[in-house]
């Protein structure tokens, strides 16, 4: 299955990311980015999603804004983490949740798209224990770690 | 004939620029403090926990 994503602009040196969500609720600005980061000499990038909120101009963690399309958001950073990939391979890609809701949906999705996702990534997810292990279904993770096979 | 610049139009109209870069410069500082939290918050988790082995090998 292809999933519907939005169109979405990088900027120059790929590691910020934006898009427009369009739902029942009008258009929201989704700002996508890779931050670097060292853990005792290996690095990574953490991957985070905000809300730009245009009035106060702040921004807002949610990958629901419950506009009513959080599939398509999803899904669009999806492909975006495949676009910074294409461009560093080799990166480590770590993403959480801020609550175990959306945890569980990043969850829900992975599983979702599993055929699409895993000929390219390696998936990692974190368990309670504070372990590693490679995605499976029906598990409950706190964070997530991906990294490009091919 | 050279068209003159209405002087009060035109400090009106780099104040009113001037305020929209601050506008932006302020946006720009929160939405980076944001990401660069999470991302700290992110470095204080891989720092307790580690990566898996069979993505990082050991050295």
């Amino acid at each position: 299955m292809q999933p519907d994503t939005y169109e979405y602009i990088r900027n120059g040196n790929h590691f910020v990311y934006e898009f427009f969500s369009e739902g029942s609720k009008g258009g929201i600005k989704k700002i996508v980015r890779f931050a670097l980061r060292f853990s005792y000499g290996t690095p990574f990038y953490n991957l985070a999603l905000g809300d730009l909120l245009q009035v106060t101009g702040g921004i807002n963690d949610s990958i629901e804004s419950n506009n009513g399309d959080t599939l398509k958001i999803l899904a669009t950073v999806a492909a975006i983490v495949i676009d910074f990939t294409n461009y560093f391979p080799d990166a480590l890609v770590y993403f959480e949740g801020s609550t175990r809701g959306r945890n569980r949906m990043f969850q829900m999705v992975i599983n979702r798209f599993m055929r699409e996702i895993d000929p390219l990534f390696e998936v990692f997810g974190l368990k309670d224990d504070g372990e590693w292990e490679p995605f499976q279904k029906n598990r409950n993770y706190n964070g997530f770690l991906a990294k490009r096979k091919i | 004939m050279a068209k003159v610049a209405d002087p009060k139009k035109n400090i009106s109209k780099k104040d009113s620029s001037s305020s929209i870069e601050a506008r932006d410069r302020i946006e720009f500082e929160a939405i980076d403090a944001y990401f660069e939290r999470k991302a700290d918050a992110a470095k204080k988790t891989l720092d307790r926990i580690g990566f898996p082995e069979q993505l990082v090998p050991k050295k």
